[in-house]
């Protein structure tokens, strides 16, 4: 046995970047784990619930990041009732005791209050980057804490949170002497905000890179900021949007001009066609362009801009785009990487805004993309195909047709052999949404082929049990597997239990789970938490008269160190 | 002239049993507008039912087609007997309730001095809980519903559509009738909600809970559209959105809805009842199980919407104008009638037919 003192294999560690890899070597003997934790700085918690915080903050004290997740990740489409958990406190009062040298908290989908913003702003004297994605709990009051207290603050990045308006002097809390922004975001803010004093804090952070505004900065604002923060790398625009041909107008196409550092666009809630032509000067610097919340640019407009993009490599659009724009965006983004087409009419008007024909020229034009989130009204079999044979470098590939369980229109069969074509061709897979009419044969397919899934998310797909043991006998990988509104009951979920320690969580709704396999897989898995969210009954009296053979609306279980939680509402039942 | 108009309607707004047919020359839009600001802002005290959940629901037409010919604007509140043959329009609710108010304010024929609504192409109605759809019962309706609630706040959980029905049904995609489908991040659909408001804010379309009309304009029209002509002309919905928390009395599970993603007293009671009913599970099973569902709304189990306003006082939901409610509501609460004492005087009918003031107003025309 080779021996290595701890400051070479503390050397040798610091060069692993990956939390997985950094993992690994603490499992390798004690002294490793020692020189792992003593020098871990960034620590990653992907269930707020797997581990208590205040083992967390005891096994890492020196660290400087910390990043949390919380509740399921389809508590985004309002499967999960609001006050399911997720609370950032504990986390925040653990850290505030154990590690006063936190400078970077990130939360997701995580319950904040202004008292932990106010708290977290108090008890880290160096702390420097906030950021809360799809977070709630919080009012523009935390912020004030934060802009507040939080001295050498470099981020404050706040990505689509509902946070309440108490008003708008929070940007006015920023000290005088606070000079150090590099990013800060608000464009999830609903309420007014202080233009005049946003425009004297961009003036006085000379580093600032990232500036993302809300829709209540007009632009001549834009415009003041624009010119005192030329070096911006990363812009969202507010709502861009202008009466006439004004003065204003042409101060934006010069401020345009000048900012030859731009790089990522975004915003555009209100723009208006002429307004995106001030932006055709640096469109050709463009990596980063993101349009999905600006419905009112019609396919032309979009097309007009993006011809212009040669250089994009992640391209966010709402379908009004076209197949016809995305025939544009593939001979024109030959390095698109990223591409997010989002529906514009989720409510049925029939007007077919994008189809398999413009993936299939997108995937022929851009043969580099790797991560891909399509939402359309059809996909074909042959399509699908094709896609999988002109990108074979897929690590993301969602696709959702919008009907459920809608079958190839062609040939009226299954995607079944469309998506074996992506798991079999794309072997770097690693996430996976799948829709249309599915039988078993997908899952077949995915758990042969789709060796480095990590993530599969299932909707209204399915014959039979088999369907989910192939995925759960097959991927060996996976960590993360969401299924609702499929034909998948106790039989497919008791069949190997052990593979659950193996991944982060499982969520089932409106599937065929009942109550008594339920139970069955609690008594068999000590280590997993295993919640039922059953939202009419929340008092014990019907929890007793519920029988074994009830189905269960919604399970979700995930692998815990920490026991049962203890913050779960009435209508969350750990088994 | 307009102000003896105005005082005219001021007065009838709280009373039951008038009609008050004007002809158009007299009326200006903004009367019109204004007359049925009144009636439904005036009418606080004593106008509704009790038992049952009065609900304002303001819809404007503009069928063209239907405007030629009609030279009169009525005003109207029904008593069971004058409108028989107002092509079922609340027809059969009339029947059943009495005490129902319903106010109108429409064009409509000549012909409808006795009644005949056959063609009223604007109406505005109070509803109670029985034009809400029950889920038990009927089916087209809670389709046309259902998508007025999927155009409401996605926070609502929207009535669930086994994958088969979902077939057999329209042409258009049921997406909308499935909770959290399609999967898009709740700010990005407030997002699409608000923005579509605006866009369709320029559009009136024609919103009837007429059965019939309701199946020809799904058929009709692309989509549908609400839209309420005071909230065009108070200007465009504003993108914010509003996040209530509402509970339901012995339900531990409080949920939130965003307010200003609807238009109407309807949508949102759509919207939570979509929200506190029990989603089925079992695919292949009918939508909707019977005697598990519509308690929330249906008049009979007694359950009313009650909001908190800016002062801690709970009130009775649908008694100010939609947007006044939007800027004193702080939080929603669905009480049991039963527990509503202090709310009682809100729940008892007045029928104050004020004859005297019927022909007030009829001896007003000799001047004109």
């Amino acid at each position: 046995m080779t021996y290595f003192p701890e400051e070479v294999v503390e050397h040798i560690v610091d060069f692993l970047g990956s939390h997985g890899d950094r993992n690994a070597v603490s499992t390798v003997c004690k002294a490793w784990y020692q020189v792992d934790r003593l020098s871990r700085r960034s620590v990653f918690v992907g269930n707020c619930y797997a581990i208590r915080p205040e083992r967390v903050v005891t096994r890492f004290p020196e660290m400087k990041s910390l990043t949390v997740k919380g509740k399921p990740h389809f508590a985004d489409f309002n499967l999960v009732p609001y006050d399911w958990g997720g609370f950032a406190q504990p986390w925040i009062e653990a850290a505030a005791r154990g590690c006063p040298g936190l400078e970077e908290l990130r939360l997701k989908r995580m319950v904040v209050t202004d008292d932990d913003l106010e708290l977290l702003a108090r008890s880290f004297p160096n702390f420097k980057s906030l950021v809360l994605v799809s977070c709630e709990g919080f009012s523009t009051d935390g912020l004030a804490a934060i802009a507040t207290y939080c001295r050498g603050l470099r981020e404050l990045d706040l990505q689509e949170n509902e946070v309440e308006d108490h008003g708008r002097q929070w940007l006015s809390c920023f000290p005088d002497s606070c000079t150090s922004l590099v990013s800060l975001n608000f464009a999830c803010l609903k309420g007014e905000v202080n233009a005049s004093a946003l425009e004297r804090l961009v003036a006085r952070c000379p580093n600032l890179k990232g500036l993302k505004l809300n829709h209540s900065i007009s632009v001549e604002s834009l415009n003041k900021i624009l010119a005192r923060a030329p070096h911006l790398v990363d812009l969202g625009t507010g709502s861009f949007t202008i009466d006439n041909r004004s003065e204003t107008y042409h101060r934006l196409i010069n401020a345009f001009f000048k900012c030859k550092s731009l790089r990522s666009l975004s915003g555009f809630w209100d723009a208006s066609p002429f307004c995106l032509q001030a932006v055709y000067p640096i469109c050709t610097n463009l990596t980063v362009l993101n349009l999905s919340y600006a419905p009112a640019i019609q396919s032309a407009d979009l097309t007009k801009l993006i011809g212009l993009c040669f250089k994009l490599q992640k391209l966010w659009v709402l379908d009004c785009i076209g197949d016809k724009g995305l025939v544009v965006v593939a001979s024109t983004c030959k390095e698109l990487q990223e591409l997010r087409v989002f529906p514009s009419d989720i409510y049925g008007t029939g007007i077919t805004a994008v189809t398999e024909e413009g993936l299939v020229a997108i995937s022929s034009g851009c043969p580099n993309l790797n991560s891909l989130l399509y939402f359309c009204y059809q996909m074909t079999n042959s399509a699908l195909t094709t896609v999988a044979k002109n990108c074979p470098h897929f690590t993301r590939f969602r696709l959702c047709i919008l009907e459920p369980e809608k079958p190839d229109p062609v040939t009226n069969q299954p995607l079944d052999e469309g998506f074996g074509a992506i798991v079999r061709s794309c072997k770097n897979l690693r996430r996976l949404s799948v829709s249309g009419l599915l039988t078993d044969q997908v899952f077949l397919y995915i758990g042969m082929y789709a060796e480095h899934l990590e993530m599969l998310s299932i909707a209204f797909a399915g014959d039979s049990d088999k369907g989910m043991v192939y995925v759960l006998n097959g991927c060996k990988n996976l960590r993360k597997l969401e299924i609702r509104d499929c034909p998948f009951g106790d039989a497919a979920l008791l069949k190997d239990v052990a593979k659950y320690e193996t991944m982060r969580s499982l969520w089932m709704s409106s599937c065929d789970v009942t109550l008594g396999g339920c139970k069955a897989l609690a008594a068999k898995m000590p280590r997993l938490n295993v919640e039922i969210i059953n939202e009419n009954d929340g008092t014990s009296e019907s929890k007793e008269n519920l029988s074994d053979l009830q189905k269960v609306e919604k399970m979700y279980f995930y692998r815990t160190v920490a026991g049962p939680r203890n913050d779960a509402p009435d209508f969350v039942w750990t088994l | 002239m307009s102000f003896f108009l105005r005082y005219a309607i001021r007065l009838l707004g709280n009373s039951t049993k008038t009609q008050l047919f004007l002809p158009t020359a007299l009326l200006s839009e903004r009367l019109v507008e204004e007359s049925t600001e009144m009636v439904f802002g005036g009418g606080a005290a004593g106008d509704y039912p009790s038992g049952s959940m009065a609900m304002l629901e303001a819809a404007v037409a503009e069928e063209e087609e239907d405007m030629v010919g009609k030279d009169y604007v009525g005003i109207s509140e029904v008593s069971s007997s004058s409108y028989p043959g107002s092509a079922g329009v609340g027809g059969g609710m009339e029947e059943e309730e009495e005490e129902e108010l319903e106010l109108r304010l429409s064009l409509g024929t000549k012909k409808a001095v006795g009644g005949g609504g056959t063609q009223w192409a604007e109406y505005c109605r109070i509803l109670t809980a029985e034009d809400l759809p029950s889920m038990g019962s009927r089916a087209s309706p809670l389709s046309s519903s259902s998508s007025v609630s999927s155009s409401s706040s996605p926070a609502a959980d929207r009535e669930r559509c086994s994958g088969r029905e979902a077939k057999k049904t329209s042409n258009n995609p049921p997406s909308q009738m499935v909770v959290g489908w399609p999967p898009i991040r709740a700010y990005r659909m407030n997002s699409l909600v608000n923005q579509s408001k605006e866009n369709t804010s320029t559009h009136a379309t024609i919103r009837s809970t007429h059965k019939k009309a309701s199946q020809n304009i799904k058929n009709n029209r692309t989509g549908e559209r609400i839209c309420r002509k005071e909230i065009e002309k108070k200007g465009r919905s504003s993108v914010n959105s509003l996040f209530v928390k509402v509970n339901l009395d012995g339900d531990p599970i409080g949920r939130k809805v965003d307010l200003n993603s609807h238009p109407s007293y309807e949508t949102l009671a759509l919207a939570l009842e979509a929200m506190f009913l029990r989603q089925t599970s079992v695919l292949g099973s009918s939508i909707y199980d019977g005697p598990r569902t519509s308690k929330l709304l249906d008049g009979s189990s007694g359950f009313i919407i009650t909001y908190e306003d800016r002062d801690g006082d709970w009130m009775l939901v649908g008694d100010v104008p939609w947007g006044m409610f939007l800027s004193t509501v702080k939080r929603l609460r669905i009480m049991k009638t039963s527990e509503a004492s202090g709310l009682g005087k809100f729940l008892q009918p007045t029928y104050v037919v004020d004859l005297s003031y019927a022909t007030f107003i009829q001896g007003l025309w000799s001047y004109i």
